[in-house]
């Protein structure tokens, strides 16, 4: 059964002819609609695409031609990448459920280029949590879970990427973040997630929340894995002018690294994460020096949070003034947007205006070293039922996040443990903007020497 | 009342002008909580000294269409 292989595996099964991608695409297939109903992490499987895709590939293959290392490997994208031949792309929202587009967003035609086979659009929060959701049941497809308990929440906005590449129904999944949405449910789910530098994927064809915060990444069952689908997903593209105009090639590494970690990162976090934190630094000490650092004291959250806050108020400045927002799934969400849209512009141009303080003092503290590391995230999935724990944004310090998407910088994050109940928890590895190759080769290196990444949950293990 | 209350409070008037008929009383209250944290964040913001040249972090170009 060739579930909860990794890429690479599938990838030399596929070269040697000892894996048919049709056959391969019929599993996942077969999954995604046995297993995605239940987790809710299914929106649309695009099955008749896939298989004509999957025997194209298989042709190929036989005849000796084999376009990447994603030659007829499934995949699944969250449901705001756009996607033609009349498969809806709904990006979460019940009123936005039957939307089409006439054109692949560039990810796509990136990955089908790379032969890689679509087979789902996977489920996310409505409009990527862009109304400020304070509950699980924040999009029209329900909740989504993480496939190690159905009583939790799969994390968000890439819900049903991290919970189907946990589930085995895809090998790999796209997300993205503006926030936390690609860190979140990789943790949640226990995979590997990657946030890469803004503006190394192309957003084209795929929804904005905030045309200065967003970018689009892997979520896969190891950071090895992150790297092959970024190098297939990452490039200039002349439809996104914010896509960079070098070439990106993944080359991983093996070195004596040098790492540090921010003081008083455990504060605030919950015991299994401190505790699986811990452990993970004595296992990094194993091949790298880790120094502690501190950031100099700066209005991080602020600054991103009224970018986010402007951004998002313009983009969906239409489907407010529609009145489309009422017809949301969280009732929070249906009017959460009208808060952010009186954001000042002086107060939107001067976090701009910071934005550029706040770049340099990553690079001034981080100079010298080859990632900054922290959980992933402060706790354990959230329960599935209930609303989230009342508090400001920027009542609580989030400086890895508020730093790391503010400035652009990419972070990959890993599975590292689990809790006593059984919920998996998450390291992310951040680096300076550019240096996808180190944040992916130190996560790859720590996986070589740990396990968390090869423990799959049992409900859905073949 | 402090400062950021009476900015709440006035662009909270702009909110019912605008989108009053369409949300109720507990949803404006929960907008009024939220537009304070909005205003809070400015206010951190204003905290930070600034030089009249710090430029916003975009960068603009003039668009010319290729001939």
């Amino acid at each position: 059964m060739p579930v909860y292989k990794t890429i690479k595996e599938l990838s030399t099964g596929i070269v040697s002819g000892d894996i048919s991608p049709v056959e391969l695409t019929e599993t996942f297939l077969s999954r995604l609609d046995e297993h995605g109903p239940i987790l809710n992490a299914v929106v649309t499987i695009t099955e008749e695409r896939a298989i004509k895709q999957a025997k194209e590939l298989e042709s190929e293959a036989r005849a000796g031609k084999i376009r990447s290392s994603l030659h007829g490997i499934p995949w699944g994208g969250k449901d705001l990448l756009a996607t033609a031949g009349g498969i809806p792309t709904s990006w979460g929202a019940y009123p936005l459920r039957s939307q089409q587009f006439d054109y692949d967003a560039t990810v796509v035609s990136k990955l089908d280029d790379s032969g890689a086979v679509l087979c789902a659009k996977l489920s996310m929060i409505e409009l990527a949590g862009g109304m400020g959701y304070r509950q699980p049941n924040a999009s029209f497809t329900g909740p989504c879970a993480t496939p190690w308990s159905m009583k939790h929440w799969s994390g968000g906005s890439s819900s049903g990427s991290g919970s189907s590449v946990s589930a085995g129904l895809v090998p790999f999944a796209i997300g993205s973040e503006t926030w936390g949405s690609i860190l979140s449910p990789a943790n949640n789910c226990g995979v590997s997630g990657l946030r890469p530098t803004y503006g190394r994927v192309s957003r084209y064809g795929a929804m904005a929340l905030s045309w200065t915060l967003d970018k689009l990444g892997p979520l896969c069952l190891t950071a090895d894995d992150c790297g092959l689908v970024l190098e297939a997903i990452s490039g200039y593209d002349p439809k996104d002018p914010s896509t960079d105009n070098e070439s990106w090639s993944y080359e991983p590494e093996e070195r004596d690294w040098k790492i540090a970690v921010p003081k008083d990162i455990l504060e605030g976090k919950i015991e299994p994460v401190a505790e699986n934190f811990r452990e993970s630094v004595k296992e990094l000490e194993k091949f790298a020096t880790v120094e502690e650092i501190q950031f100099p004291e700066f209005p991080y959250e602020s600054v991103t949070r009224t970018i986010l806050n402007g951004e998002a108020a313009a983009a969906f400045d239409e489907f407010c003034e529609m009145g489309l927002a009422a017809e949301l799934t969280a009732p929070e969400d249906r009017y959460g947007p009208y808060a952010r849209s009186m954001t000042l512009a002086k107060d939107f141009l001067r976090a701009l205006r910071l934005r550029k303080q706040m770049c340099r003092i990553a690079e001034d503290v981080l100079e010298g070293y080859d990632a900054v590391i922290a959980p992933t995230s402060g706790s354990t999935a959230h329960p599935i039922d209930k609303p989230f724990p009342v508090r400001r944004p920027w009542a609580f310090r989030d400086i890895m996040g508020a730093l790391g998407n503010g400035a652009g910088m990419p972070s990959q994050c890993v599975p590292n443990g689990f809790s006593k109940k059984g919920l998996p928890t998450g390291i992310q590895f951040m680096g300076r903007a550019y240096d996808e190759n180190k944040v992916i080769s130190i996560a790859k290196m720590y996986q070589e020497n740990t396990s968390w990444h090869l423990r799959h949950p049992e409900m859905f293990t073949p | 009342m402090t400062d950021s209350d009476r900015e709440t409070s006035i662009l909270m008037e702009l909110v019912k002008e605008r989108y009053g008929e369409r949300l109720t009383e507990e949803q404006l209250q929960h907008i009024s909580k939220s537009l304070k944290s909005v205003m809070d964040a400015g206010k951190a913001l204003r905290e930070i000294q600034l030089e009249n040249s710090d430029e916003p972090f975009n960068v603009f170009r003039p668009y010319r269409r290729k001939e």
